[in-house]
């Protein structure tokens, strides 16, 4: 198989996933996937939660609230190097996700900070996130427990 | 719904993986100088890790110039005990400073460098230097250490003494409050550093370098220990307290990049017997010399630069280098009464290939600006959280008006190296830094928005670069395709003044700038 051959098998893919979330309507083509938690100990260390959003609309939205029954709150934040070459951490109020885009949750970029821990995260285990969207709403993905 | 998600994500995954197996495939480009690359041929450890680049590992872009003794870690292990890296002879060290409470960039780094030395098997050590001794007290670390991987020792001490180690590794760090009462981040730089079986510093990992790069630069290490030690004695890292002996001078050579031709500007951190030598007066004379030490050329005087907010100062010297290969240098400065002299460790002047040349003429072709390509950031960068400031202006523009502008050849999607991408974000934060200047991203390859992914022409192990790449002399033996990324400075003249390929630092860059910017 050649690589345009395979790159044409990889947007058909992507045409699925946006056939797919334009049949669920509650989401109006937003779609959440690969949604995975770092280990954590429970109480005043922070953990970490990762994701990737797919919005197969024709509408730009963006992410603007998350909760989790594990955490006392969730917050969006943003890793970015600074003019010193120091990596540092700034909460976000948002995480737009243009019309036809994706935007991915990952080491090093934006991230979610699950603050509060209840219990005590453990690789195999399973974390609720509860996500808001500002046109598509309310969308639950389940985050696997994993080192990365 | 959860299980239809479960389904295209399993599909997609899927075919994700097909399409990386097939770009992995593809023939291996070669890239870099001859000289200084080690090949990832599959089959090696290197190529076994995940994340395994299809392009041959450019050792110049780790490894320092020259080696220097490691600076020492004399903190506590979480048994409170005594921690001496001395204890590791014998055994390659990677060591890198963090905090516990750090969600996303530690964990990061502690599941590569884990990954690194699984892949490795056995010999390597990893040190985790706590940057937040307020919180990582020894108590915590005994609970913390279930969640590191084996081979891992967590260290911390007191604030002074986390201070002083820092500094000594030339690492900085900042509390950040967060506005809740009590809570905090830390700031920190994310480099890895790699030490060597006999303790002498070898090179550094920057934040984002992966796992298979590592390994095939710890290989590259162990294959080949040092013949002797640095010349330098001591040789300190760029913020080092550490002092000199008497009459003698510490040489360490900070730029990244140094070319083979004209007047290639050399970053210099120079200590003396009271440590690094901060004299914005001094004028430090400069000899290049042969790798046996034959004086080559006529002494130069280097320039000292400060730049702002930077409590450092630095020597550049404008060197001529008649050809690639390796070199030394001699320096000689006045301090006070004294005159003093060292010798630098041997370093490598880099073929500069079809590249335009330092002192030339910067290429009369136009960058695509998004105002080209009506507005449509997509069309000029596949940056996701891309900063329009750096697709305002075409170079053509800057050549117009005679300002001065950096270009940065770079691609955040199609990454050919595991330092793609890395050039766009330094340029995201020193256009902040330096608003006179302009900062130009351009996509070094040809692709196509297809139903909006961008789409690659060719393939990652064969991209094709488009004329504006070409025009910058890519494409041309030693620097193919797959030499990503570059970043042109150019003068308010037209001048081409520096040039880089592959990780650049960020005070490397800054250093340059605040040169130029006070006429140099």
């Amino acid at each position: 198989m050649n690589t345009r051959a395979v790159i044409a098998f990889f947007l058909g893919s992507l045409l699925l996933l946006a056939g797919c979330s334009a049949g669920a309507s509650a989401t109006a083509g937003v779609t959440v996937g690969g949604a995975w938690a770092r280990p954590a100990a429970a109480g005043d260390q922070p953990g970490a939660a990762y994701l990737t959003i797919t919005n197969g609309g024709g509408q730009a939205d963006a992410l603007v609230g998350v909760t989790s029954p594990v955490a006392g709150s969730v917050e969006m934040h943003e890793t970015s190097m600074d003019s010193s070459g120091m990596m540092g951490m700034h909460p976000v109020e948002r995480i737009d996700v243009p019309a036809g885009g994706v935007v991915k949750l990952e080491p090093g970029g934006y991230h979610l900070m699950l603050m509060g821990l209840t219990r005590e995260l453990r690789v195999g285990d399973t974390v609720e996130l509860d996500l808001t969207f500002e046109h598509a709403g309310k969308v639950t993905v389940t985050a696997d427990v994993r080192q990365g | 719904m959860t299980r239809a998600i479960r389904l295209v994500a399993l599909i997609v995954a899927g075919t994700l993986v097909l399409l990386m197996g097939v770009v992995l495939r593809g023939p291996a480009p070669s890239g870099g100088e001859p000289a200084a690359t080690a090949s990832t041929s599959a089959g090696s450890p290197a190529a076994t890790a995940s994340g395994a680049p299809s392009a041959p590992v450019d050792l110049a872009a780790y490894l320092y110039p020259q080696a220097r003794p490691a600076p020492g870690l004399a903190l506590l292990d979480p048994d409170a005990r005594p921690f001496s890296l001395g204890g590791l002879r014998g055994q390659l060290a990677l060591v890198f400073f963090g905090y516990t409470h750090c969600p996303d960039v530690c964990p990061a780094t502690i599941g590569t460098v884990g990954e690194a030395m699984r892949a490795y098997g056995g010999g390597v050590q990893a040190v985790f230097v706590t940057v937040d001794p307020e919180r990582d007290t020894t108590a915590w670390l005994q609970q913390y250490r279930q969640y590191l991987p084996a081979g891992f020792t967590p260290l911390t001490g007191t604030a002074d003494e986390i201070r002083a180690t820092a500094d000594a590794w030339g690492v900085r760090y900042a509390r950040v409050d967060t506005g809740t009462p009590g809570e905090y981040s830390m700031s920190h730089t994310a480099d890895v550093y790699l030490v060597d079986q006999d303790g002498e510093l070898r090179g550094r990992f920057p934040f984002g370098t992966d796992s298979a790069t590592m390994v095939a630069v710890l290989h590259a290490v162990a294959a080949a220990p040092l013949a002797s030690p640095s010349i330098t004695p001591s040789g300190p890292p760029a913020t080092a307290a550490a002092t000199q002996p008497s009459g003698a001078l510490g040489v360490e050579i900070v730029s990244s990049s140094i070319w083979a031709g004209r007047s290639s500007p050399v970053i210099l951190a120079i200590s003396g017997p009271a440590g690094r030598l901060a004299d914005p007066s001094l004028r430090p004379t400069v000899q290049l010399m042969a790798a046996d030490g034959a004086p080559v050329g006529d002494p130069v005087s280097a320039i000292p630069v400060q730049p702002p907010g930077v409590a450092a100062v630095s020597y550049v010297a404008s060197l001529s280098v008649p050809s690639a290969g390796t070199w030394r240098l001699a320096v000689t400065a006045q301090s006070g009464a004294l005159p003093l002299s060292g010798t630098s460790g041997l370093f490598t002047a880099r073929d500069p290939g079809a590249t335009p040349a330092i002192g030339g003429a910067a290429p009369q072709i136009h960058t695509p600006t998004v105002g080209d390509v009506g507005g449509d950031l997509r069309e000029v960068t596949t940056d996701p959280i891309a900063d329009p400031r750096l697709s305002q202006r075409s170079t053509t523009d800057a050549l117009a008006d005679h300002v001065p502008f950096v270009l940065v050849l770079d691609s955040t999607r199609f990454r050919v190296t595991s330092a793609c991408g890395r050039a766009v974000i330094l340029a995201k934060y020193l256009l902040q830094r330096w608003p006179d200047i302009t900062f130009i991203h351009h996509e070094p390859y040809r692709y196509s928005i297809v139903t909006d992914t961008p789409v690659l022409e060719g393939s990652l192990a064969d991209p094709v670069l488009t004329d504006v790449a070409t025009a910058w002399g890519l494409g041309t033996p030693p620097w193919d395709a797959a030499s990503m990324p570059w970043i042109f400075i150019v003068d308010g003249n037209g001048t081409v003044r520096a040039k880089y390929q592959g990780v650049v630092g960020s005070d490397d860059v800054d250093v340059i700038l605040s040169w130029l910017a006070q006429g140099g």
